[in-house]
């Protein structure tokens, strides 16, 4: 199953990448998916499935619009700040907890901090994230927990702390 | 014809947004004071401005399927900017890095 997974979605890159034209792309494109996948699946997601659950996947879009929106105001705001003369900025380091199961949740949090208004990620130890802000009145998206919930959703991996 | 001209107007949109995005983004490399400010200008400005650029050139002369090229680069560029500004960032932290403090050394 784990192999089947593994190359629908390699096959659907393919697709993406050599756009086909006629029967013979796309049957080359499926053997080499199924080649690879036989191959590299056992490592690629060693303990568990690829996941595309349904559920994961009609969130996805919802959640992909809110980070979109939230990359280009972080952008805007480094726009304001960067031609603002006298340089608005108050950095600060702050730590937050969040509680997290999956490895892969935590690791999405950590990266969706750093895209987020005014926070960047710095370290993550077990459930602290270390994280630099540019000014302490830019990141609510992080400290009111919005960003965590947002997470929380999608991998449906948090437990409780 | 209408629907052309109005893609157009969208695509160059795009574009000229993604620029001011990547211009911000290097002016506040040089402004900022520290590795870590400097690491919020490059991580945000960067991912918004390439993936804003490339989102303008894929519906450009209309959206084809090959496009979708560009919609893959315009996520793998949003997800390895914050990743090597967050490497980056930690790298300088570990190696004892100070951040720069507004009441430290005044304004810049």
């Amino acid at each position: 199953m784990r192999t089947v997974k593994t190359s629908v979605a390699l096959f659907a890159f393919w697709c993406v990448v050599v756009v086909p034209e006629g029967g013979v792309d796309l049957a080359v494109g499926a053997g080499a998916a199924l080649l690879v996948s036989v191959w590299a699946a056992r490592f690629l997601w060693p303990h568990a499935d690829p996941f595309f659950s349904t559920l994961r996947l009609t969130r996805l879009p919802g959640f992909v619009v809110v980070m979109v929106a939230r990359v280009v105001r972080a952008s805007f705001q480094v726009l304001m700040i960067v031609f603002d003369p006298r340089l608005p900025i108050a950095p600060e380091v702050i730590q937050h907890r969040a509680h997290f199961s999956a490895d892969v949740a935590r690791a999405a949090f950590a990266n969706a901090i750093t895209i987020t208004p005014g926070t960047l990620t710095l370290d993550v130890e077990d459930d602290t994230f270390v994280v630099h802000c540019l000014d302490r009145r830019l990141a609510d998206d992080l400290l009111s927990g919005r960003l965590e919930n947002d997470i929380e959703r999608l991998f449906h991996a948090r437990r409780t702390p | 014809m209408i629907g052309g001209v109005l893609l157009e107007i969208v695509a160059v949109g795009l574009v000229v947004v993604g620029v001011a995005f990547l211009l911000a983004g290097t002016i506040g490399l040089v402004r900022f004071p520290d590795v870590y400010t400097r690491a919020h200008a490059a991580s945000k400005c960067d991912s918004a401005g390439a993936g804003s650029v490339l989102l303008g050139l894929a519906l450009h002369d209309g959206f084809a399927f090959g496009d979708l090229k560009l919609v893959l680069l315009a996520i793998l560029v949003v997800v390895s900017g914050p990743t090597t500004a967050h490497a980056l960032a930690r790298a300088a932290m570990r190696s004892g890095r100070r951040a720069w403090t507004r009441d430290e050394r005044g304004p810049a």
